[in-house]
Parts: structure tokens; C-alpha cells; sequence
């Protein structure tokens, strides 16, 4: 609902400013979304809610390089000291969606693969490509992306 | 050749050294589900790096947007594909590598009610 307004404000702005283009438009969406946290408590919320997404889509993209690097590097070095691993990962109480988004972001990420849920959705069990320590990679996971998509959803 | 041009050459030859790396893991790693992690997944950013070039290279709206939706959809349903097929083969019965150093999932699957349907079961 808030978001609506976000974007109504942005099209006002954009028609108002000048030429209507996909830059004005943005900056729109911007100054907009300004004006909401400024003048509502829900609007701060929204806004707030808008730079933790922003934050978790950033985390991934440097995710996604630093593990695509480093499963590069498994697979053209010596497999004598490579260690897979199925770990469980401990969940906090999420939702559905959230399991849903953190399972799909997890598997996304090279070198890590999420095979199941357990049943009580407590635990997920990860299959890692190589592991160092067990309990380091079950943290980098849980301080990391899961972390990030409880403040974005929440 | 403009900083564009540059750029464009250097995320092709990128996103194909990725490739080439996921096809090596395919042919190299031991067991099918490290061949899964680099055959489905050091492709991810090939495929976004050569998405980004032809967005680069085009330089025109509609071939942008043509890259991010193949980018999205891709981060979209590639985890899925290998969540599954990682699932059932592990369901199957396929064996983890001599070299694994721990199975969380096999002691989770032998302790505690199994609440999962009989595959007998499922028969169509």
C-alpha cells in the first residue's frame, strides 16, 4: 500500500519535474520515499524495509562473486584436500517464505546446497562443497544471509 | 575502442571462464553432488557476466531489460532444478564421496518419527 503511494508520488514528481524519463522517475521514487518516512510511522517502517532488501541484494551479489571464485578454485586445484560436508544449520523460528527465500539464496550461492528441511523447520541440512570447520560455516550462514533476510522480511 | 568496448570484452571472456570452469568440475569432481555444485552454480555469474556484456553492448533499453530478466529467471529456477535433483538422488540412495567428512542428514533421517509419506505410497 505504502509502496503504491511510493510510486504515484514518483509518476506526480517525474510529470511535474520535466521530461518524463526513467531517471526522473527514479530520483522520484527516491525523494518520495523521503517524504514518506519523514511524515508517517509506517512510511519509516517502508522505508527502513527498502534499504534492508537493498542490503540483502548487495550481500548477494558480493556472495555470489567471492563463492564463485572460490568453487573456480576447488575445482582446478588438487582434490586430495578438498572435504564435502553435509552440515545442519540451525533455523531461527521463520515463516514459510522466509525457509523458502533463505533455501533458494543458499543453494543460489556456489559450494553450498540445501538438500532438506526438517520437519519441525528447525534445522536445514546444507551439503557444502568444502568445509575447513563445520561450526564456522554454519555461522558464516546464519550471521550472513540469514540474518540479513530476517531484518529485510521482518 | 571506448572504456565500453573494453568492458563489454571483459565480461564475455569473464562469463565464458566461468563456464569453462563449471564444465571442468563436471568432468573432475568425485561425486554428483560437488559435480552439481559446479556444474549448476559456477555458472551463475557466467551467465550474469555475459548477460551484463550483451546489455553493455546493445546499449539500448529493451535489450537491458531483455538481460536482467534472463538474469532473474535464471537465479530463479536455477536453485530449484539442483535443490531437487541434489534431494532425490541423495533420497535414491546416491553415495556421498569417500573424502566427506561429516553427513548430518543421514543421522537426522535414521533418528526421530519419519512423518515423510511411504514412497510406496506415491505410486500414480
Amino acid at each position: 500500500m505504502i509502496f503504491a503511494s511510493n510510486i504515484l508520488l514518483a509518476i506526480l514528481w517525474s510529470l511535474l519535474i520535466g521530461p518524463f524519463t526513467p531517471y526522473n522517475l527514479l530520483a522520484g521514487f527516491f525523494i518520495s520515499m523521503l517524504a514518506l518516512a519523514v511524515c508517517s510511522n509506517p512510511g519509516r517502517a517502508y522505508a527502513m524495509r527498502f534499504w534492508a532488501i537493498a542490503a540483502l541484494l548487495l550481500f548477494l551479489t558480493k556472495e555470489l562473486v567471492k563463492a564463485n571464485i572460490r568453487v573456480a578454485y576447488y575445482t582446478v586445484s588438487s582434490l586430495k584436500t578438498l572435504h564435502p560436508a553435509i552440515l545442519a544449520v540451525p533455523l531461527e523460528p521463520l515463516t514459510d517464505p522466509e525457509i523458502t527465500l533463505l533455501a533458494n539464496l543458499i543453494t543460489l550461492t556456489p559450494g553450498t546446497l540445501t538438500l532438506d528441511v526438517s520437519a519441525d523447520k528447525r534445522q536445514m541440512f546444507v551439503h557444502f562443497m568444502h568445509v575447513d570447520d563445520p561450526s564456522e560455516a554454519v555461522q558464516e550462514i546464519k550471521s550472513g544471509f540469514e540474518r540479513r533476510i530476517m531484518e529485510a522480511t521482518r | 575502442m571506448t572504456i565500453i568496448n573494453i568492458l563489454t570484452v571483459f565480461l564475455v571472456l569473464l562469463g565464458a571462464l566461468f563456464s569453462l570452469i563449471a564444465a571442468i568440475g563436471l568432468i573432475r569432481m568425485p561425486d554428483l553432488y560437488t559435480r552439481m555444485q559446479s556444474a549448476t552454480k559456477a555458472g551463475t555469474l557466467g551467465v550474469a557476466c555475459t548477460a551484463a556484456a550483451a546489455a553493455l553492448h546493445f546499449k539500448d533499453t529493451i535489450a537491458s531489460m531483455d538481460a536482467i530478466i534472463v538474469v532473474v529467471f535464471f537465479f530463479l529456477t536455477a536453485p530449484v532444478a539442483s535443490h531437487l535433483i541434489a534431494r532425490a538422488s541423495y533420497t535414491s540412495g546416491h553415495r556421498l564421496w569417500s573424502q566427506t567428512i561429516r553427513d548430518d542428514y543421514a543421522e537426522s533421517r535414521t533418528s526421530g518419527p519419519d512423518d515423510r509419506p511411504d514412497p510406496e505410497d506415491l505410486s500414480l
